[in-house]
């Protein structure tokens, strides 16, 4: 598990990351979510143990990243532009980080180059962006870590590249508990393969929560109220994050659990209720917008 | 087997980012050693054909073109600096780049041995081709008959002064690195490091001879280089038979540079990636510490330009550089023009340090010309006479030349610390008799001071000069050893010269002479000196043997002035030598030629333009006079311009006349001409006459 705690880092003088409190746990899908400059390649870079943070402790599995080959032989970070050596092609970075990483899966290595149609032989500069972001991918996927910390490495993939990969995680999480960490700018782009999303704004955490307890304990209901002081008396009854009325059609984004808020919209006189499968957006927008954020500002453009 | 993530795995991989570099070093030394000593060897064996040497004379030729090629070179400063500087960067080049630095500082390395690593590979980067070639170089000179023990100890001395120069420059350009964040930066980083120190010495040179009266030239102190091991080095080579101690302070300096590195790449921010500097707490010392000796600098500058001291100048000229210095430095941390006028406090502060380093030697607030000796804590004083440092060379144990400084300062001092005290307190700006004097103080700390004294002080001076450990100093002949070894040294001539005749004396005469010279030298003082002409010289000329390319014999001469009261060694000359009175034979003269320049004709300009009149020889007037009784008046007022010195009072000597003895053809050797002006008082008459502008 890795265990953000009250991290803040200061570029001079302007604050890049502010008290930032995050858990990533083991065996999910972590995305971190945020526009540019919310912090989410300084938080991934302090996870890394590339950067030291100002304040805050960061523990991989309970041990202190920043200067910690232990912590560190654990994570294969991909940065957003991932550095190649100059004038190499698949093989020597395979063989250096063979001597990086005990235990680098060579042979997956290879066939997963051949799979996904990458000449070994062929100089990595020649590459174009998104066969690069491949390569970097396929060489932290072998690296045998139990963390993968991608920043913004699925932009410039094509969409049977990314299914691909989204392939290889769930292989891979399957199989040995892989824990991959994404960082992105865009929501869309995450919400079919993430468990677990954190909201990075303005360099602090707007909200970090599992995936599927968001969308348990979240429910969109749609009804239509006999009387009024039947809407009255259902509403008093629950946590509604959101209200919306167009003439007697009521639209209530509530939190709580299915069962219980259908139960409880049973109990009275309604003249129509439903419940509404909520997207992944729509979950974040009424989350955010309680705090007092457009969040379609923010990362859906 | 080798494990994969083993520190000797790293280095490979290190290797394998650094081809270039190993190909650039093999390349070079392979052209350097084995190819150049291929060629050499064989330019020398045809040399030694052509001029049909015998076995061993030919063998010696090749041993010491081996010998030289094999030695440390001058040139190899340059190449070694500029390899360890590219070395350096190139190795943690990496850091000036986030996208380099987010690839290695998440793998799991540790940092120590990242750093090992790539100083390692650095290290064996440069020594690794150097000693193959080296070896190979070797044993091409074996080959050709040109290596012993003596060959090969030069190469290794020249392996070991090699290395220690790299690993020094190597250090310092790892802190520049460390310290800064892109390569310019650290090109002009280093270059800082390497002649900061140097430039500051300069600078205080400068203003403290600009500023303050009794100051020397600082050269006469012993230079220690704390910082740059290029000059560190550089005063290893440039100190007979090599200074072990320069030597050893440059691999501290390069222990201290590396452990510098070391602490500075393991606080490097990550982020300082790109930025001119790593530490952002360096700014602002680094700013003030370049831009407080520039605006300095610039003072001295418009001083120098404009002449005298235009006070109103120089401040407008310090204010203008620390501006410009502060506005400059703080663009290039930025990266920004935007960014000059930010930071104004540190423009205050640099423009406060300068004002009062300014005012400090303006008004001498550290009392560096009032300064005398305490007498309670003067051990001994050490006095250096201008007017003898003119007139005498001086040679350690194994007669090299020396400087008089450092001759005297190996020797005792003069204790009379009463006398020492009187001389310093009669001290003033302007005099006749120029000395250097160094206080040594009891806890071993030594003071120089260069000040005039009035010739009037006479008897002061006839104390100084008069002392034992004073005379002792100046004359060489009094030292026993030196002595001994020149008697032992191949004596090639020893003679008598009045200035216009020479004499051979006997070598066998050597002793008798040094005992009745020491004995008229007893009474020697400033009187003597200032009164009397000197009638003579002695001189040893003593063959030192071939030079190293065996094209030159050097000779060294040792002369002692002789004087008319010297009444001793006047007498032993006329026993034992012949010398019968007479400063020159009129027998060899052919002429004596008298230049008028007729000073008093000009204008009344200053020195130097008179002098430039008298170059153009307008008002000149040039006679010979050939008549014996005109050649013997002649000769009897001239002082032979070997002999003069400044001991004279001004205008003893009148420099408006200029008199040239041709001798006759084959009279005296291979000197056909000798020199000299009158003395004040005995022009004849008739010279002034025959000589006057028309």
């Amino acid at each position: 598990m890795i265990e953000i705690k009250n991290i803040s880092k200061a570029f001079e003088n302007i604050l890049a990351v502010d008290r930032v409190n995050v858990t990533m746990k083991e065996n999910t899908l972590f995305g971190l979510i945020g526009t540019n400059g919310a912090g989410k390649s300084t938080v991934l870079r302090m996870v890394a143990g590339v950067l030291k943070a100002d304040e805050g402790t960061i523990t991989v599995d309970d041990m202190p990243v920043y200067d910690n080959v232990e912590a560190k032989k654990k994570i294969f970070f991909i940065a957003d532009e991932p550095y190649f050596f100059a004038n190499s092609n698949a093989v020597e970075m395979e063989r250096y980080f063979s001597t990086i990483y005990e235990g680098f899966l060579r042979d997956d290595f290879y066939d997963y180059l051949e799979n996904f149609g990458l000449d070994k032989r062929r100089k990595i500069n020649t590459f174009s962006k998104g066969m690069k972001k491949q390569l970097a991918l396929l060489c932290g996927i072998c690296s045998g870590t139990k963390y993968l910390l991608c920043d913004e490495t699925f932009d410039g993939l094509d969409p049977v590249m990314r299914q691909g990969i989204k392939s290889i995680f769930a292989k891979e999480m399957e199989s040995r508990g892989l824990t991959p960490i994404i960082a992105s700018h865009n929501l869309r782009e995450l919400e079919d393969i993430c468990d677990h999303v954190g909201l990075l704004h303005k360099g602090g955490v707007l909200l970090s929560r599992d995936l599927e307890d968001m969308k348990c304990n979240i429910q969109k209901i749609q009804c239509v109220f006999r009387a009024r002081e039947d809407a009255v008396k259902v509403m008093a009854g629950l946590d509604i994050i959101k209200q919306e009325e167009r003439g007697s059609l009521h639209t209530l984004t509530v939190r709580g659990g299915r069962e219980e808020v259908i139960a409880h919209f049973a109990a009275v006189d309604t003249v129509f209720f439903e419940a509404l499968p909520l997207s992944l957006e729509e979950i974040f927008i009424s989350e955010t917008e309680v705090a007092g954020y457009d969040v379609k500002k923010l990362i859906l453009g | 087997m080798m494990s994969k993530n083993s520190f000797w795995a790293s280095l490979r991989e290190n290797n394998r980012r650094r081809v270039w570099l190993w190909l650039v070093s093999w390349l070079f030394w392979f052209l350097y050693y084995p190819v150049g000593m291929m060629m050499i060897m064989g330019r020398k064996q045809n040399h030694n054909l052509i001029d049909n040497l015998t076995p061993d004379k030919a063998k010696e030729r090749l041993l010491e073109a081996a010998n030289e090629w094999l030695s440390f070179q001058g040139m190899f400063y340059f190449i070694i600096i500029a390899m360890a500087v590219i070395i350096a960067i190139q190795g943690f080049s990496y850091l000036y780049k986030r996208q380099k630095v987010d690839f290695y500082h998440s793998v799991p390395v540790k940092k120590s041995r990242r750093f090992a690593v790539i100083y390692l590979n650095g290290v064996l980067i440069f020594f690794v081709p150097y000693l193959f070639n080296l070896l190979l170089a070797m044993a091409v000179a074996g080959m050709n008959g040109a290596m012993d023990g003596n060959n090969a100890a030069a190469a290794m001395l020249s392996l070991a002064v090699s290395l220690t120069l790299f690993l020094g420059t190597y250090g310092l350009t790892l802190v520049a690195v460390m310290m800064t964040g892109n390569l310019i930066i650290t090109l002009l980083a280093t270059g800082i490091f390497l002649v900061y120190e140097e430039a500051v010495r300069i600078l205080v040179i400068a203003y403290r001879s600009a500023f303050y009266r009794y100051n020397l030239n600082i050269s006469m102190e012993e230079t220690h280089f704390c910082t740059s091991p290029a000059f560190q080095m550089f005063l290893y080579e440039n100190q007979e038979q090599g200074n072990m101690g320069a030597l050893f302070m440059v691999i501290i300096l390069a222990a201290v540079y590396t452990g510098i590195a070391w602490f500075c790449y393991k606080k490097r921010p990550a982020e300082a990636a790109g930025r001119a500097m790593a530490f952002s707490q360096t700014k602002a010392p680094v700013k003030i510490l370049l831009v407080i000796p520039f605006a300095l600098a610039a003072a001295l500058l418009i001083m120098d330009v404009v002449g005298d001291m235009p006070y109103g100048m120089m401040v407008f000229g310090m204010v203008l550089a620390v501006v410009l210095g502060s506005c400059v430095i703080e663009v290039i941390y930025e990266m920004d023009i935007r960014a000059a006028f930010r930071k104004k406090y540190q423009m205050l502060v640099s423009g406060a340090g300068v004002a009062v380093i300014f005012l400090i030697y303006c008004f001498d607030l550290t009392g560096f010309d009032a300064w005398t000796p305490n007498p309670e804590k003067l051990e001994d004083a050490v006095v250096l006479f201008e007017s003898d440092q003119y007139r005498s060379s001086y040679m350690d144990d194994n007669l090299e030349s020396v400087r008089m400084a450092d001759y005297f300062l190996g020797r005792k001092g003069i204790a009379d610390i009463e006398t020492v005290c009187e001389l310093s307190e009669k001290k003033q700006a302007e005099g006749n008799v120029w000395c250097t004097v160094a206080y040594r103080m009891k806890n071993g700390k030594v003071v120089w001071r260069k000040f005039a004294v009035d010739s009037g002080e006479e008897e002061l001076l006839n104390r100084i000069i008069g002392s034992r450990e004073h005379r002792e100093a100046v004359c060489q002949l009094y030292d026993d050893a030196i002595y001994a070894k020149i008697k032992g040294e191949k004596i090639v001539d020893f003679t008598f010269d009045t200035g216009f005749k020479e004499i051979n004396l006997s070598l066998g005469d050597m002793d008798g002479f040094r005992e009745a010279y020491l004995k008229d030298r007893e009474k020697l003082d400033y009187s003597t000196l200032k009164n009397e002409f000197i009638c003579g010289q002695i001189s040893f000329r003593v063959d030192m043997g071939m030079s190293e390319d065996g094209r030159e014999i050097f000779s060294r001469n040792f002369c002692y002035d002789i004087y008319p009261s010297y009444s001793n060694t006047l007498a032993f000359l006329k026993e034992k030598g012949g010398y019968d009175g007479t400063y020159f034979n009129m027998d060899e003269v052919e002429y004596v030629e008298v230049t008028n320049y007729n000073s008093e004709m000009y204008y009344k300009g200053t020195d130097a333009e008179v002098n430039l009149q008298r170059g153009s020889g307008s008002y000149s007037v040039t006679k010979q006079f050939a008549e014996k009784g005109q050649i013997e008046e002649l000769l009897q007022a001239v002082y032979p311009e070997e002999f003069e010195s400044l001991w004279k009072e001004p205008g003893t000597i009148n420099y408006d006349y200029r008199v040239t003895v041709r001798y006759k053809s084959g009279e005296s050797g291979t000197i056909f001409y000798r020199g000299g002006h009158f003395i004040r008082d005995r022009i004849p008459e008739w010279v002034k006459r025959e000589t006057a502008y028309q």
